[in-house]
């Protein structure tokens, strides 16, 4: 029987509890986003002792299932002030899973400032350890230490110093099979949390851990047959596939071509330098070296579609994984920098010192458009995150608190943002789609909340055709089942063979159901992810969200994007249309009481 | 003139493959001439030209469309895509005969 784990920070103790039965069929973000609607008060302070930072593997991690190493963290977000999943692949969630953990919950907070600890979790038991000595240090020594201390191969979740000092732009990293940092839920400064827990880092070995019990193993082996079945076929996701070639990478050339590559803090749709740090580009200079660098690499055990890299210095040696589409983006591109060792090393700093590569190139572009660097200006970009952020300077702070923050303290006013949070590579104003998403997500600008599934599944108009449904039932749509998927352990990238492969969607589902012994059909999935967004939204009201949260920025509504010279002109309507529940699908919610 | 963009494995049927260049075909524009045409004209096989993009524009009917001066086509392969580009705004049946 799974438990879940409470580790308390105040009084330095830990506990196993049985899993509430309103839990027992919640995995990923389905779990932390309860959690977190069920114990953390909306209006607590995001870094005080009442949040609480909770980690959920999905329904079927620690399984045989494919892909399906993706751990939740939640919790009260100090970059939006609402509630926060961030999901990243790496060691931990099967070996959480396998060591028959549903979620482990961390609250409360330290008597004493500035001590922090390091929790380990094997099949005995968990203990908090004394971590002094990791304290100040980057993620990569960090997991060096620990796998010396606790043994090779143990899962590490852990935070930099962007983490340890409370900045609203660290992320949560994870390691990898090579002990690399930089598997990471980067986003909303959930490593801010961790760090008010003084949490430095979490070792997790799951030898002789009992592993993950199957229900019904029969339909559990039907559905991985499908999904397997859908993946190694679907051009997005097969071998040799877009992502396993070029990674999620391959999406350089085609928002560029698309116009809606975010390029200089958001001021145009095209890159000039687009095809120097493409996918094809960087796959390209990965083979040519010929060292240890490599394409098509797993983030974690099982991943049967291998969309990560190792980058390769000039001289081949191994640099940093992972050279992916928004990291590439964030600090390339959106900072006009367009030189693939450059930006290696700006990805690298970031996951050392324990920030998001997103918020972080948000954030660079805004000060270079404040004048505190010219745009293109890669080696001051290294220097603000070497020399600042890694060392807490003043303006390291501002820096390290993100984009909006740094607009604030600048004078910056075009910031690219929602509900305080970085906008990801996708030009709202070339495509209106994901602005939606952008607007209205539980989560802030985020582009993993608008996924597609073909929209009969979904039940949001009955037509084939996405584009003849409105922009608000799609991305609603969209958003619920990415909820969904979240809370499964899979990685978001099998919706891109479910969203063409209808039995693919079936096999996802039903590996669930043979997991947990219930008999869940597509909808009973699709209703589950209207759930949990639906707490998402009610938590958020109560820590004080409006409809004027919804909205993008005041600039894209106004200032015309070349090449198309076009604004985010979707009606505020139907933006307030997303979340208006009476207008959410009956057939597939029921009745939802406001 | 027209510009036609070349990614991936059709970049090979222009003779540029190296990635970090364009690889960028103009053709002189003449009445009538349909994006396929253009393609065979270059010597791409229709059945690898999977995704089509007229000036930034996602076009699902892309090869049937006839070009004008000026035009900028972006041809990507069956390997090149991701499920985002069915967020993009299709073109309308207005623009497309304009």
């Amino acid at each position: 029987m799974a438990k879940l784990l409470r580790v308390n920070m105040t009084d330095l103790s830990v506990r196993f509890e049985d899993v509430p039965e309103k839990y027992a069929l919640l995995g990923g973000r389905g779990l932390t986003s309860s959690i977190i609607y069920d114990e953390v008060p909306p209006l607590c302070h995001p870094l005080g002792p009442d949040n609480k930072l909770v980690i959920a593997p999905g329904i079927v991690s620690g399984t045989k299932a494919p892909t399906s190493g993706r751990t939740s963290f939640g919790g009260k977000s100090p970059l939006t002030g609402g509630i926060k999943e961030s999901n990243a692949g790496g060691l931990s969630s099967q070996k959480i899973a396998r060591l028959g953990i549903k979620a482990i919950i961390v609250e409360g907070q330290p008597k004493e400032k500035g001590r922090f600890y390091v929790l380990r979790v094997d099949k005995d038991g968990a203990r908090l350890l004394p971590a002094d000595h990791l304290k100040g240090k980057g993620m990569y020594e960090v997991c060096d230490l620990l796998w010396k201390e606790h043994g090779e191969g143990v899962a590490i979740i852990g935070i930099g110093p962007a983490g340890e000092m409370l900045m609203s732009a660290a992320g949560i990293c994870v390691n990898d099979q090579e002990n690399t940092a930089g598997r990471y839920a980067g986003r909303g400064g959930l490593g801010a949390v961790m760090g008010s827990k003084g949490l430095k880092a979490i070792v997790i070995d799951d030898r002789g851990g009992p592993g993950v019990e199957i229900k019904n193993p029969e339909l559990f082996e039907q559905g991985i047959k499908k999904l397997t079945q859908a993946s190694l076929t679907h051009d997005v996701t097969k071998k040799g596939g877009a992502l396993n070639t070029y990674g999620t990478n391959v999406l350089v050339n085609i928002m560029n071509e698309a116009g809606g590559y975010p390029t200089r803090n958001f001021s145009s749709g095209r890159f000039e330098l687009a095809s120097q740090i493409s996918g094809e580009t960087k796959a390209e200079i990965i083979h040519k070296r010929n060292g240890e660098g490599m394409t098509g690499h797993p983030c974690h055990p099982g991943c049967i579609i291998q969309c990560s890299d190792r980058w390769a210095n000039p001289d081949g040696t191994f640099k940093v994984s992972v050279m992916e589409y928004e990291s590439v983006w964030a600090l390339g591109a959106n900072c006009g920098i367009g030189d693939l060792d450059k930006i290696a090393d700006l990805i690298w700093l970031c996951n050392d010192i324990g920030v998001d590569t997103i918020e972080m190139g948000d954030t660079i572009a805004v000060a270079m458009e404040a004048g505190l660097l010219p745009f293109g200006d890669a080696d001051g970009a290294i220097r603000l995150l070497n020399e600042e952020v890694r060392h807490g300077t003043p303006l390291g702070r501002i820096l390290g608190n993100g984009c909006v923050f740094t607009g604030r303290a600048f004078g910056v006013t075009r910031v690219p943002a929602v509900k305080g949070q970085g906008m990801p590579a996708y030009e709202p104003r070339a495509v209106k789609g994901i602005g939606v998403t952008y607007a209205t997500s539980t989560m802030g600008a985020d582009h993993t909340a608008g996924y597609t599934i073909a929209p009969e599944i979904l039940g949001v108009g009955g037509k084939a055709d996405p584009f003849a449904v409105q922009k608000a039932d799609l991305s609603r749509a969209f958003q619920a089942t990415t909820a969904f998927i979240d809370s499964t352990g899979y990685c978001l990238f099998d919706a891109f063979c479910v969203l063409d492969i209808p039995e693919g969607f079936e096999g996802m589902v039903e590996s669930c159901a043979g997991v947990l012994g219930v008999n869940w059909t597509t909808q009973d999935a699709i209703r589950l992810g209207y759930e949990i967004i639906r707490k998402e939204r009610l938590f958020n009201e109560a820590a004080g969200f409006t409809r004027a949260h919804d909205r993008l920025p005041d600039f894209m509504t106004k200032e015309p994007l070349p090449p198309h010279n076009t604004v985010f002109d979707v009606p505020p309507e139907e933006l307030d249309a997303v979340y208006d529940f009476s207008k959410w699908p009956k057939e597939v919610v029921g009745e939802v009481a406001g | 003139m027209i510009e036609i963009h070349l990614y991936g494995d059709l970049r090979r049927y222009i003779g540029q493959e190296d990635p970090r260049q364009d690889a960028v075909a103009f053709l002189n524009a003449r009445l009538g001439l349909t994006v396929a045409e253009a393609l065979q004209e270059l010597g791409v096989p229709l059945d690898e030209a999977r995704h089509i993009f007229i000036n930034g524009l996602y076009d699902p009917e892309g090869l049937e469309r006839k070009l004008q001066d000026g035009d900028r086509v972006g041809v990507f392969p069956r390997n090149m895509t991701m499920p985002h580009i069915r967020l993009f705004a299709p073109r309308t049946k207005h623009e497309s005969q304009a």
